[in-house]
């Protein structure tokens, strides 16, 4: 018990590990175990939103954060169909076109978040509305389907492929979130990201640079979520104009619960995945119980607002405990 | 810099309206005059809105929460006419319940010192998820005896082939501005935007205004949704969604600094007539609609951006 409590004790996930556990405990029992069969479809959905909070999660490690990740999960879904469908690309090289296309859209958002000194809210928020609506004008605000040519393509039949019941891309999303786990614990790269995120100054002071670091941190972010958008579209062959709508919020919502923070400086990869696990279980679980689906819209917003104040209510206890000065009277962000 | 600042900022908005007006007058012509009156109607919308996101975004505070909010309000508002309570008090009720979520999202932002966007991001989704539970995917309407009553054609109706919301969104955006220029109220609402610790060592009630700044929007925003309703009869499941991405990008557009401490109730109706001129421009040349979104972004970040570049409007963050 005393390993349990030692574990838990100060680690930004303990929230997300308590509350994870309470939602499958809380359905396991609602429904007399059936909510378990349910556990292969919340994992798929885990692996969509997953992939994109582990890229948000960097992000926002860094200090900035994106809300452009929806409509660029469509975009990508969108440039991996014309790689196919114009430039006759076969499905894994219009893949990585497609993930390309949504790094390169990082790659912009993080010039202009750095160089140009535009804050990052604006400009993915700047880039949400350009995507988004290249992603209606694509679709001519309905869909676009993979060629049926590329339907029987092994790397399709990979991904709907199903271990121990499991669709594969969620043991992608395991192998994802292991490597940027690993990355930001471990590399240089990693601990410049929290670095940077923490105190900016100090750390181009001791030869970091915020903008190299952040711009890296942009790519990623858009990367992965054009991943997400590439492997959804390739299970479903079909990417629709309002694919990924709200995404950004979903991912943002889980990463904080998760254990990240606005301001940057500190961070967690796994703990936001299970903050997106925890979410997909809650909307399986309430729709098993026969609730309407959109219980599920108003119980992220009451998660994650009752997740904001017991924490600050936990952590400001803890800061009495030491006697450390009163927190920042800055507000906002 | 401060407030002179911010002028030259609204002063891009101002000219870039004109220019897109006379551009588009000159494109369209006879049908560009015709389509004023619901251009204006739609400005008066988004702008009552914008007015209070300003406020909030002036006192160093987000609200992502004003769609939803919108929507809820004027759900409420609605029920309680088709429950008949009167026009009057449904009218006060819906908007004391908008004060009330203001003052939560005040409140939770302050006495709590959590980041408003995430706040005001939770109750997006709450506010939302009951309007979805309650409409269930389909539209409420407003019952057609209560339809013609005198305080919903006020509110919703015409006068001289104008929409009433017009003189409303102009009285509030005139009320915002002298509140803002020349009250205390105002002045502290800019000296908390600006530097929190300092308005404090100066006594300013830095809790209090901001929670006031959160009220005043939250109002705002269940205002233009109660003017909707009554103009449209009926508010469905998807009313107002995104609207919060467009108040704060027609603020942004309008001046305001997103960190705080600068902007003006006029400047943000400039920044949402400037948009709307944009897409209603846009819709009547017979461009696709959702163009109008990437010219949108495209014009967010560039204007960002160039207040960045251009000597002497520096301090643009």
């Amino acid at each position: 018990m005393t390993g349990l409590r030692a574990f838990l004790h100060g680690r930004p996930e303990s929230a997300v590990i308590i509350g994870t556990v309470a939602i499958v405990l809380f359905f396991t029992v609602g429904t007399d175990g059936a909510w378990l069969s349910t556990l292969p479809s919340v994992l798929r959905v885990t692996a969509q939103v997953g992939i994109i909070a582990v890229g948000q999660a960097m992000l926002m490690s860094s200090g900035e954060v994106d809300l452009s990740v929806g409509s660029v999960y469509a975009f990508a879904a969108v440039v991996a169909v014309w790689a196919m469908d114009l430039l006759g690309l076969g499905v894994l090289p219009a893949a990585a076109v497609a993930v390309a296309a949504a790094g390169l859209v990082g790659f912009a958002n993080g010039v202009l978040a750095t160089r140009f000194n535009v804050p990052s809210m604006i400009v993915t928020l700047g880039a949400m509305f350009v995507f988004r609506g290249c992603a209606y004008i694509a679709t001519k605000g309905f869909s676009l389907t993979v060629p049926r040519e590329f339907r029987s393509d092994p790397v399709i039949g990979f991904l709907k492929f199903k271990i121990f019941g499991v669709s594969s891309p969620f043991f992608l999303l395991l192998l994802i979130a292991a490597a940027f786990a690993f990355v930001l614990a471990r590399t240089r790269f990693g601990s410049h990201v929290l670095a940077v995120g923490g105190d900016s100054a100090a750390a181009l002071a001791n030869g970091v640079s915020p903008a190299a670091t952040k711009i890296k941190a942009f790519v990623i972010c858009s990367g992965l979520a054009g991943l997400s958008g590439t492997i959804v579209l390739l299970q479903q062959a079909s990417v629709y104009s309002t694919s990924g709508l709200r995404l950004e919020l979903e991912a943002i919502a889980a990463a904080v619960i998760g254990g990240c923070t606005l301001r940057g400086g500190s961070g967690s990869i796994w703990g936001p995945v299970l903050g997106v696990f925890a979410l997909s279980s809650l909307k399986g679980g309430l729709m098993m119980m026969g609730a309407p689906t959109s219980w599920y819209v108003a119980f992220v917003g009451a998660i994650l607002i009752g997740f904001l104040v017991v924490s600050k209510a936990l952590s400001s206890g803890i800061a009495e405990m030491q006697l450390a000065p009163s927190p920042s009277m800055s507000g906002g962000r | 810099m401060g407030r002179s600042q911010s002028v030259r900022n609204e002063m891009i908005a101002l000219v870039s309206l004109l220019a897109l007006f006379a551009v588009f007058s000159a494109m369209i012509g006879e049908t560009w005059f015709r389509n004023v009156p619901s251009l204006l109607r739609d400005i008066s919308w988004l702008g009552i809105v914008a007015v209070g996101q300003a406020v909030v975004i002036v006192s160093g505070e987000f609200d992502l929460s004003v769609g939803s909010v919108y929507a809820f309000v004027s759900m409420i508002f609605v029920l309680l006419l088709n429950a008949s309570v009167g026009p009057l008090p449904s009218l006060a009720l819906a908007m004391l319940l908008g004060a009330l979520i203001g003052y939560l999202n005040g409140v939770l932002t302050w006495r709590m010192q959590l980041p408003s966007l995430l706040v005001t991001l939770g109750f997006l989704f709450v506010y939302r998820g009951l309007v979805e539970y309650v409409t269930d995917g389909f539209p409420i309407t407003i019952s057609e005896s209560i339809q013609s009553n005198p305080t919903l054609v006020a509110l919703g109706g015409k006068t001289a082939g104008f929409h009433n919301s017009i003189a409303i969104a102009a009285v509030i955006m005139a009320a915002f501005c002298v509140i803002m220029a020349k009250t205390r109220f105002g002045s502290h609402i800019y000296a908390v935007g600006g530097a929190v610790d300092a308005a404090m060592a100066n006594g300013v009630p830095a809790g209090r205004t901001k929670i006031r700044a959160f009220a005043i929007c939250a109002v705002l925003a269940g205002l233009a949704g109660v003017i909707t309703a009554c103009n449209l009869n009926s508010v469905s499941t998807t009313t107002a969604t995104a609207m919060e991405f467009e108040a704060i990008a027609a603020v942004v557009i309008g001046g305001c600094l997103l960190l705080g401490g600068s902007g003006t109730a006029w400047g943000a109706m400039l920044g949402v007539a400037t948009l709307l001129t944009l897409k209603h421009g846009l819709i009547l040349q017979g461009v696709n609609i959702f163009a109008y979104q990437i010219v949108l972004g495209l014009i967010l970040v560039g204007l960002v951006a160039a207040r960045v570049l251009v000597p002497g409007v520096a301090a643009a963050r």
